[in-house]
């Protein structure tokens, strides 16, 4: 599959408060053409930092190392001009919350013409039908005069669907959206999610999917990768690693979702993502790991390739001790750690109450 | 759809607009806002009409009829070259509105930008436009509008850039705390990422929303911005006789305080009414806009 996006050994570090935080350490992912790639991971893992980087919203100076090429162009040498055209054209994009992404005192239609205008230079006239037809493509009633309101006149998921028509209104290789349905009511999450895949894929577009929900990713991407503490700990086909995750955190977001087809108990994740200014030597996970093994607290694992569970696909897993079949079913290892927690004190102390 | 589809379209958008700008300027909500804006439309009218409703030609000498007191003749009386008050009043109510809209415009095209442009960039753009603000603010503004005033010489046009150069940084500091927080918007971001440039954000994102609290603003300094004129004009810094500015007729008439009241007493209520009239609406509006105050 010829690659769109690469992003290759991103790290980024910000300075705060006079410390140093590793908000992604060594990164390296693809998306290709025609393809809709996963991004999974908590609160804090980087997976939204990883995007703004991409599109160039990050101030560079804290850009450590890496490299991100778009098709042919490499993406960190471009200047800000080159930049400004990828972006929307080239690169669309939707925020989490559709509420703050429009301007609240600016009618839907300007907002969606301006983009149009800007990279088609086109009149405002031929602007607005094609914004017109762009709305009916993304099932919103009444485009016409959905074009003369305001944002506070719109619900949170026909707004949604307005930022994905006007992402869309540009024609982009690539849609990237950074958690498009989290500020949704469940009921429209999925209509909005497969509106958006849908539309992608008539398009003949490629979608980068930002979200804190794997069930979610697993059911719109062909891959998916899981972020942890700024690293991707494993990488697979979305059903395979969904349905049969190797990486210990992999399991823990499997389980920690309640399913109602499965009366197992929620199990959820122990302890709290580490410290990004003060990252553990061996891999971030450990702490909170229980299928941690003793190189576990010493050696970070690499990102390397293992093969799929029953002879499926392989897939890349950053894990000396990666969970069975059996084990990622019920969420639970076979055996007991082998290793004490180290920072079991700590860790019990301060989130024992947690959920 | 409610409305008949045969209306012309046109007389549609302009009532569309006109109940667009009731919604958002609800001026029946409040009693201060409703009084202030018949009190403003008084003065404007009477600065529109003031030719038509004018007995009296307001420079015309007239030297038989000096310092007369009211009569029939004379509605507020004669000053001490023969002139009619109450027109040289009426007249000059034109002066002061149109002084105090292009000081207000003027301060308001240099103190917006340059609030804007230094909340949006920030880093030593910001630095360097507010420090330069800061200076501006370091003087008492009557002292340092007199001051440029002086320094350009005495002239209307020369009181009004005076009065302008006091007022911009107040501008500029709505201006720059409305930028602040509006570049931290989603919807900036959001426009970012389909290509605009910081020059178009500006115009089309942070321009609209951050004009709520400059229209307060504006409505709270045109008054102040009449007295300044006023006191400039009152000290011979600003208009010159026989132009019939009130700072001027007041400066004229103070000589004859003592025995022909009316000289300095016309101009000086319209003084009063003017800024009061402004001030109200101004109030009003804040009213009106401010979330603190709507349920009260």
């Amino acid at each position: 599959m010829t690659r769109l996006l690469e992003i290759e050994d991103l790290t980024i570090r910000f300075r705060m408060g006079g410390r140093d935080v590793n908000v992604l350490n060594g990164v390296s992912y693809s998306v290709g053409k025609n393809e809709s790639v996963g991004l999974v991971g908590e609160s804090g893992s980087g997976k939204s930092v990883t995007n703004l980087a991409v599109m160039g919203l990050l101030p560079t100076a804290i850009l450590d190392r890496g490299a991100g090429r778009f098709g042919d162009q490499n993406m960190l040498s471009m200047s800000p001009r080159q930049r400004q055209k990828l972006r929307g054209r080239q690169i669309g994009m939707i925020f989490q919350d559709p509420m703050n992404s429009l301007n609240p005192v600016l009618k839907i239609g300007r907002q969606i013409e301006e983009g149009i205008i800007l990279h088609f230079r086109i009149s405002r006239v031929e602007a607005r039908r094609r914004a017109i037809e762009i709305l009916r493509q993304c099932e919103l009633p009444d485009a016409a005069s959905l074009l003369n309101k305001y944002p506070h006149e719109l619900s949170g998921g026909m707004l949604q669907r307005v930022m994905i028509a006007a992402a869309l209104a540009l024609e982009p290789q690539l849609l990237i959206a950074d958690e498009p349905t989290t500020a949704l009511d469940v009921t429209v999450q999925a209509q909005v999610l497969d509106l958006m895949s849908a539309r992608v894929r008539d398009a003949g577009a490629s979608m980068l999917l930002i979200s804190h929900d794997l069930g979610v990713v697993a059911s719109v991407t062909d891959r998916v990768n899981v972020m942890y503490a700024g690293s991707i700990v494993e990488t697979g086909p979305s059903k395979e690693v969904f349905l049969r995750p190797r990486h210990p955190y992999t399991v823990g977001l499997v389980h920690s979702i309640p399913s109602l087809s499965d009366d197992g108990p929620v199990v959820p994740i122990e302890g709290s993502a580490p410290d990004l200014s003060n990252l553990p030597r061996g891999c971030p996970f450990a702490p909170r790991c229980r299928w941690r093994i003793a190189v576990c607290y010493d050696v970070k694992p690499a990102l390397a390739p293992v093969e799929g569970l029953d002879g499926s696909a392989p897939r890349l897993l950053a894990c000396h001790n990666p969970a069975t079949a059996e084990e990622a079913a019920t969420g639970k290892p076979a055996a007991k750690p082998a290793v004490p927690d180290e920072a079991a004190a700590t860790l019990s102390s301060h989130h024992s109450g947690a959920c | 759809m409610s409305g008949s589809a045969t209306a012309p379209s046109r007389r549609r958008t302009i009532a569309d607009r006109l109940s667009g700008l009731a919604t958002r300027f609800p001026i029946n909500k409040s009693r201060t806002a409703r009084i202030g804006l018949a009190l403003t439309l008084i003065v404007l009218f009477v600065a529109v009409a003031s030719p038509l409703i004018a007995p009296y030609d307001p420079i015309a000498v007239d030297s038989a009829q000096r310092l007369q007191p009211p009569s029939a003749e004379h509605w507020l009386g004669t000053d001490q070259q023969g002139r009619d008050v109450l027109s040289r009043t009426l007249y000059g109510s034109r002066i002061s509105i149109l002084s105090a809209v292009v000081i207000v415009a003027l301060a308001v095209l240099i103190g917006v930008t340059a609030g804007i442009v230094a909340g949006y960039s920030g880093g030593w753009i910001d630095e360097t436009l507010m420090r330069i603000a800061d200076v501006f603010l370091a003087f008492p503004p009557l002292l340092l509008a007199m001051g440029v005033a002086a320094a350009l010489g005495p002239s209307l046009t020369n009181a009004i850039i005076a009065t302008s150069l006091v007022w911009w940084p107040w501008y500029a500091r709505v201006a720059r705390a409305e930028a602040l927080y509006i570049k931290h918007e989603g919807f900036v971001d959001a426009a970012r990422t389909v290509g605009a440039s910081h020059l178009r954000i500006l115009v089309t994102h942070v321009l609209p929303v951050a004009r709520t609290p400059i229209i307060v603003q504006i409505s709270l300094s045109l008054g102040a911005a009449i007295v300044t004129l006023a006191s400039l004009s009152f000290i011979g810094l600003g208009a010159q006789p026989p132009v019939p500015e009130w700072g001027t007729m007041i400066a004229d008439g103070r000589a004859y305080l003592l025995n022909q009241w009316w000289i300095v007493t016309a101009p000086g209520v319209a003084i009063f009414l003017t800024i009061m009239a402004f001030n109200l609406l101004g109030d009003g509006i804040q009213e009106i806009l401010s979330p603190h105050e709507r349920n009260s």
